[in-house]
């Protein structure tokens, strides 16, 4: 079996609080996490509010310091990379944030947001950049005239779309989505996942896709990981952890959505 | 129809305060650009023929106890006013932003050691403070500016800290440093664009405190020294005179009415209009 692109194991991080020692609480947002996540596949982690999948996330991202665990992205840990390398590998790893309200700089045009990324590793001349923000931009379904609108003059949707380009100009191996649907209208959300999985067929992307949304994860997702407490409960491929969920708070979860197909009969 | 109504008049009200508050800052910086052209005599000639007298055609606004020019003296004190607003504001912001952005972006033991000492300067009356700092930096206008600047530095540092700690909880924040962007990069181009409007409303505010503090230092002696005129020492020599020759309180107590109303609603007024999620109206 290849070397997985994404191997997470024993991940652990612990949020304190309290000053006095007496009061101190410890609260293990994530508590021994082992994933693997395979080049080319999309791992969806569903789980409710407070189960840990944004905290996942954020220690995938280095945003977030694990307690402990390791993360090995290409076979190198994310822990004991600095300097350049660190660089190198963090380019390769790209996000999509939940609140498209709030993940642009409301100063900045599209443009410049979307400049951004080429600047930080200095890809091209100003020229050549300008024109890869042009065809990302065609590629999402927005067009190159978006680059002069401000980010409140887009609705949720466009943003989202905006959010999604500025994740792949860099061309990344992985992209990393926080509930990327889940601010959005319904009609909007089936949009910009079918745009996830068209991105994900031209440009050979892998997604760790996460959502409480169970319907999301279930159309994007190849694998599934259900994720309670912290710890990753059950885990399989996607038909078979919705069609036979084996862990009873799989089945509690799968219970509770409304399934329009079953009650039509 | 009925929806470009509300939109119309919230455009307007915003107007109003700009222009009115930019009428009368106008005013007082042409004063105190063009004080050699627009005042009818120097500020230090004395006429004895013509002591304490009411306003007149000769002087519009009356002459003081030796015989100068009050509407001349009030002109070229809005210079020394507005010179000292600007320097003091100018370091207020400058220290105030850089201490509250650092201290709210990086947080820790650094943010605590930086907020607590802004705290001990905040707990001293705001004329106290400037009386110790003229009294150990010696009596002279620059040292009125530098002390009223550092009486400004905890009032901008604690809302450059705030203004921060909001950006930072925004996505766009984390997008930043996931894409890789450094620390210097992130603070010059995502926070401090997003932090500079309520610090610029500030300091046009500040800028109508510093003209009351730089006249109270100099109704007290330690700003201006005569016989350079300032509305703060024309205030004090009025002072004495309060019954025969009240123009000489009135006049300068107008200028810093002026200057005070207008930096106010400037402040006001550039508030709404730069926040940025009324622009999509």
């Amino acid at each position: 079996m290849a070397e997985p692109l994404l191997r997470v194991r024993g991940l652990t991080k612990v949020f304190e609080s309290g000053w006095l020692p007496s009061d101190r609480r410890r609260l293990a947002a994530v508590d021994g996490v082992d994933l693997d996540l395979m080049a080319g596949e999309t791992l969806g982690v569903v789980g409710e509010s407070g189960s840990g999948k944004s905290t996942l996330l954020r220690m995938v991202l280095r945003l977030l310091r694990p307690t402990a665990g390791s993360i090995l992205f290409e076979g190198r840990s994310l822990g004991e990379l600095g300097g350049p390398e660190l660089r190198r590998t963090r380019r390769r790893i790209q996000a999509v944030f939940q609140d498209p309200a709030s993940s642009f700089n409301p100063r900045q045009k599209v443009g410049r947001a979307l400049m951004a990324p080429l600047e930080v590793y200095d890809v091209g001349t100003p020229r050549e950049r300008l024109a890869r923000v042009g065809e990302t931009l065609e590629l999402v379904g927005l067009g190159a005239s978006f680059m002069e609108r401000y980010p409140l003059q887009l609705s949720g949707g466009q943003r989202q779309r905006v959010a999604i380009a500025r994740a792949i100009m860099l061309r990344p191996a992985l992209v990393v989505a926080d509930e990327p649907t889940s601010a959005l209208d319904v009609s909007v959300q089936a949009q910009i996942l079918n745009l996830f999985r068209q991105m994900k067929n031209e440009l050979g992307l892998t997604y760790l896709f996460v959502s409480h949304n169970l319907g999301v994860i279930r159309y994007v997702s190849d694998r599934v990981a259900v994720m309670q407490l912290g710890r990753i409960i059950e885990t399989g491929p996607s038909h078979e952890v919705f069609q036979r969920p084996q862990h009873e708070y799989t089945q509690a979860l799968l219970a509770a959505v409304p399934d329009i197909e079953r009650a039509a009969g | 129809m009925s929806a470009a109504a509300p939109s119309r008049h919230i455009t307007w009200s915003r107007w109003r305060l700009l222009a009115i508050g930019g009428a009368l800052v106008s005013l007082v910086l042409i004063a105190a650009a063009f004080a050699e052209f627009v005042a009818p005599f120097s500020p230090y000639d004395l006429d004895v023929a013509s002591m304490l007298q009411g306003p007149s055609a000769a002087h519009w606004l009356g002459t003081d106890e030796i015989g100068r020019d009050v509407l001349s003296r009030a002109i070229f004190a809005a210079r020394i006013s507005v010179e000292v607003a600007l320097v003091a504001v100018g370091v207020g912001l400058l220290g105030g932003t850089v201490i509250g952005i650092a201290a709210g972006y990086f947080g820790g033991l650094l943010d605590q050691a930086l907020m607590r000492f802004m705290e001990l300067l905040f707990s001293f009356p705001a004329i106290l403070l400037a009386i110790i700092l003229m009294a150990s930096l010696g009596t002279n206008i620059l040292n009125a500016m530098v002390a009223i600047g550092i009486i400004f530095i905890p009032g901008f540092s604690r809302l450059a800290r705030a203004a921060t700690n909001d950006v930072l909880r925004h996505q766009y924040i984390d997008a930043a440093r996931t894409i890789g962007m450094t620390d210097a990069r992130i603070l010059w181009r995502e926070v401090l664009p997003n932090v500079m409007t309520p610090l610029l409303v500030e300091a046009t505010v500040a800028f109508a405190y510093a003209v009351l503090l730089e006249s109270a230092l100099s109704f007290l002696g330690l700003g201006a020294q005569p016989p350079e005129p300032s509305w703060g020492n024309m205030l004090n020599t009025g002072r004495g005179f309060m019954a025969q020759a009240p123009w000489l309180s009135i006049v300068p107590g107008m200028a810093m009415f002026i200057a005070v109303l207008g930096f106010n609603l400037l402040g006001d007024g550039l508030r709404d209009a730069l926040d940025p999620h009324l622009r999509e109206t």
